[in-house]
C-alpha cells in the first residue's frame, strides 16, 4: 500500500487518468451539440456582434458542411476556406474543416486549423479531443495524451469515448 | 504472477521515485549519414541509454527529433534518451541500422559509454528496432516495440494488395493513376499527390468521407467489397490508401530505396474473394529490387545479442499495422527472447494504447532486464492495473487469452511455400 502511495505521489506529472474506450459512441443519437451551436444562426444583437459577417460566415460554414455530406468534398474545402477567411475568429469552420482534413489524412493541413479552434475555444472539450485524435493518427502520442487530459479536466474521464471512426469524442455527441 | 507483480511494484516505486523533471540537458546534432539527433540527459544518469525510433513519416527529415512518449518517465528514472530523425523519410529501414549506430557513436562521444542499451520504437519504429537487434553493430540489452510493423517488408505486400484492390473495384469510378507503383513516377522522382486527392477519389468510389447513411447504394456496395477483400476496418481505408499510393510510390521510385524497381508483386497470389482474384491486376516482382526490399528489412531472428530481451505490444484491431505482425515476429524470434502482449480495444486504432498500458510494457521490460521473470500478457495486465491504480491513465486491456492470427491469412503469401511455426 505504501508502495502504491509512493508511486501515486511520484507520478503526479503523468497526464491525468483517462476513461476506458468500452462505451460505444452513439451514432444515431443527438447531433453534435457543439456543431449545432456553431452552425445555428443565433439571434444576433447587432451591438454584440462585432463581426457583421458572423451570420454569413455561419452560413458559409453550413454550406460547406452540406457540400461535405453531399460528397462534394472539393466544394466543401473551398467553402470552409471562404468561411475562415471571412471571420478568422469563428471556431466553427476551423473545427469542421480540421475534422474533414483529419479524415483525409491531411494532418499537416488539419493541425493549424484545430489548434486555432482550440485557441478560440480552450474550454471546449471536443476541440481538445479533435487535437488528441489528430496527434494520435500522426503518431505523436505524448501530444495526444496531453490534449486528451485537457479534455478530461473539462468533462471528466468517463465522458470520453471513441466514435465508429475511432475519433475521440465527448460521449453522446456525433461528429457527423 | 503475484511474485512478478510485487517485484514489478518495487521496480515501479524505484522507477518513479524521482519522476519530477524531464531532461536536464539536451544535445542536438547531425551524424555523418545526414540524420539529425536529439540526446537528452537526466539529472543523475543511471548509465542506461534508451534509443527511441519514431514511426512512418511522410515529411522531410528535420532537426531535433522528438524522444517518444515515454521520454519524461525514462529521464526521471535516470536513463539518457536519444533519438534519430533517420536519414531517409518514409520506409527508412534501408539505412536505419547505420543511423542507430551513428547515434550511439554520437552519444558515446558526447556523454560516454552506456552500461545498458534499450532500443524502443512504435509502428515503423518497431521494425527499425527489430532491425537494430540484427543488423546494427551495437550491443543491445533490451527492446520495446509497440504497434510495430514487425513483419517488416511484408508490409508492402499488403500495401500492394490494397492498392490493386482499389483499382479492381474503383478504377471505373474514381481512378487513381499508377497502379502497382502506387502513383505514376519515374526513377528517382517519386510520384506524389496530395493525400486529399486520394481521399476524394476514395470518397467518390466508396463514400468514405460521408456518414454511412448518406452513401449511395453503389458506394456502399463497393465499400463492402473492398472491406471484405482487404479485411481492414472502414475507418482506416483512406489512411491505408495514402500508404498504398504515396508510400508505395516513394518506396519504388526513391533512388535510395528501390530506384524504380518493382520490388513487390502478386503474380501467384490466390485472393480469397473470387471477384478480386479474377479482376485484380497481376504484377511480377523483379527479383533484384525484391531482394533489396526483403533485406531492408524482414526479421530473420539472427539476434546480435542472443540474450536480448524483447517486449512487443499491439492493439488487436489495428487497421494500419495489423496485429498479426506480432505472430510474424514470433515465428522467427525464440520465445525466450520475446514477450508479446495484446490489448483488446473496442474500436480500431493504430497505437491507441492508454498510458498505463504503454508504461506497463516498459516496466515489464525493465523488470525482466533487472532479473525478474519473463513477462507475459497476464503479468503485463497485472502491472498495468497497478500502474493505473497509482494514477496513470487507464484502462488496462491486455488479454492473456488472445490468440494472434497468422499474418499470412491477412496478407496472403507471395508464393506457395508454407513456413513452419516455431511456437504458439
Amino acid at each position: 500500500m505504501l508502495l502504491l502511495l509512493a508511486i501515486a505521489a511520484a507520478i503526479a506529472l503523468w497526464p491525468a487518468k483517462v476513461d476506458n474506450d468500452q462505451v460505444p459512441a452513439s451514432t444515431d443519437g443527438p447531433t453534435d451539440t457543439q456543431a449545432s451551436q456553431e452552425t445555428e444562426l443565433s439571434p444576433a444583437d447587432p451591438a454584440a456582434t462585432p463581426a457583421a459577417l458572423q451570420p454569413a460566415t455561419n452560413l458559409l460554414d453550413q454550406q460547406a458542411m452540406n457540400a461535405w455530406y453531399a460528397g462534394e468534398i472539393q466544394d466543401a474545402m473551398a467553402l470552409f476556406e471562404q468561411a475562415i477567411d471571412a471571420t478568422p475568429d469563428d471556431p466553427a469552420p476551423h473545427s469542421h474543416y480540421g475534422r474533414l482534413l483529419t479524415l483525409m489524412v491531411a494532418y499537416d493541413q488539419a493541425l493549424p486549423l484545430l489548434e486555432r479552434a482550440n485557441d478560440l475555444r480552450p474550454d471546449d472539450a471536443q476541440t481538445w479531443l479533435d487535437l488528441a485524435t489528430l496527434y494520435e493518427r500522426a503518431q505523436r502520442f505524448e501530444k495526444s495524451w496531453e490534449a486528451r487530459a485537457e479534455a478530461e479536466r473539462i468533462v471528466g474521464a468517463d465522458a470520453i469515448v471513441r466514435d465508429e471512426q475511432g475519433r475521440l469524442i465527448v460521449q453522446g455527441t456525433s461528429l457527423w | 504472477m503475484k511474485k512478478a507483480l510485487s517485484t514489478t511494484l518495487i521496480f515501479l516505486a524505484a522507477a518513479f521515485a524521482c519522476f519530477v523533471t524531464p531532461a536536464q540537458a539536451q544535445i542536438f546534432g547531425q551524424t555523418k549519414g545526414g540524420a539529425y539527433y536529439t540526446i537528452a540527459l537526466p539529472e543523475t544518469w543511471n548509465g542506461g541509454l534508451v534509443i527511441w525510433n519514431h514511426g512512418y513519416d511522410f515529411s522531410p527529415i528535420s532537426p531535433e527529433p522528438d524522444l517518444g512518449p515515454l521520454a519524461d518517465i525514462q529521464l526521471a528514472q535516470g536513463y539518457a534518451v536519444a533519438a534519430s530523425s533517420y536519414r531517409l523519410t518514409q520506409w527508412a529501414v534501408f539505412d536505419t541500422a547505420d543511423d542507430i549506430e551513428e547515434l550511439k557513436g554520437a552519444f558515446v562521444k558526447h556523454v560516454g559509454k552506456p552500461k545498458q542499451v534499450i532500443v524502443t520504437g512504435a509502428s515503423l519504429g518497431g521494425i527499425v528496432t527489430a532491425d537494430a537487434l540484427e543488423r546494427a553493430r551495437i550491443h543491445v540489452d533490451g527492446a520495446y516495440a509497440f504497434c510495430g510493423a514487425m513483419a517488416g517488408s511484408r508490409t508492402w505486400d499488403g500495401a500492394l494488395d490494397l492498392r490493386l484492390t482499389y483499382d479492381a473495384i474503383c478504377s471505373d469510378v474514381a481512378p487513381i493513376p499508377g497502379g502497382a507503383t502506387g502513383l505514376p513516377g519515374a526513377p528517382g522522382f517519386p510520384g506524389v499527390i496530395d493525400p486529399t486527392a486520394v481521399a476524394v477519389a476514395s470518397n467518390v468510389c466508396m463514400g468514405t468521407l460521408v456518414p454511412p447513411t448518406l452513401r449511395t447504394p453503389d458506394q456502399q456496395s463497393r465499400l463492402d467489397k473492398f472491406l471484405a477483400s482487404t479485411t481492414l476496418p472502414e475507418s482506416f481505408v483512406i489512411t491505408d490508401l495514402v500508404f498504398g499510393t504515396n508510400g508505395l510510390s516513394d518506396l519504388i521510385y526513391d533512388s535510395q530505396k528501390l530506384n524504380g524497381g518493382q520490388g513487390v508483386g502478386n503474380k501467384q497470389v490466390r485472393y480469397k474473394d473470387p471477384y478480386i482474384n479474377k479482376n485484380i491486376e497481376r504484377v511480377k516482382a523483379v527479383s533484384k529490387p525484391e531482394r533489396r526490399l526483403k533485406g531492408n528489412f524482414r526479421p530473420k531472428g539472427k539476434l546480435n545479442n542472443p540474450d536480448v530481451k524483447i517486449v512487443s505490444i499491439h492493439t488487436d484491431k489495428d487497421g494500419l499495422v495489423i496485429v498479426e505482425n506480432e505472430s510474424s515476429y514470433q515465428r522467427v524470434i525464440d520465445e525466450d527472447n520475446l514477450s508479446v502482449g495484446i490489448v483488446v480495444e473496442s474500436v480500431p486504432t493504430h497505437c491507441g494504447f492508454t498510458g498505463a498500458e504503454l508504461v506497463s510494457g516498459w516496466e515489464s521490460l525493465r523488470g525482466w532486464l533487472a532479473g525478474a521473470g519473463q513477462p507475459n500478457a497476464a503479468t503485463m495486465q497485472g502491472t498495468c492495473q497497478a500502474i493505473e491504480a497509482a494514477g496513470i491513465a487507464g484502462p488496462c486491456r491486455y488479454d492473456p487469452t488472445y490468440e494472434i492470427g497468422d499474418f499470412n491469412d491477412r496478407v496472403l503469401p507471395r508464393n506457395s511455400k508454407k513456413k513452419k511455426k516455431r511456437h504458439h
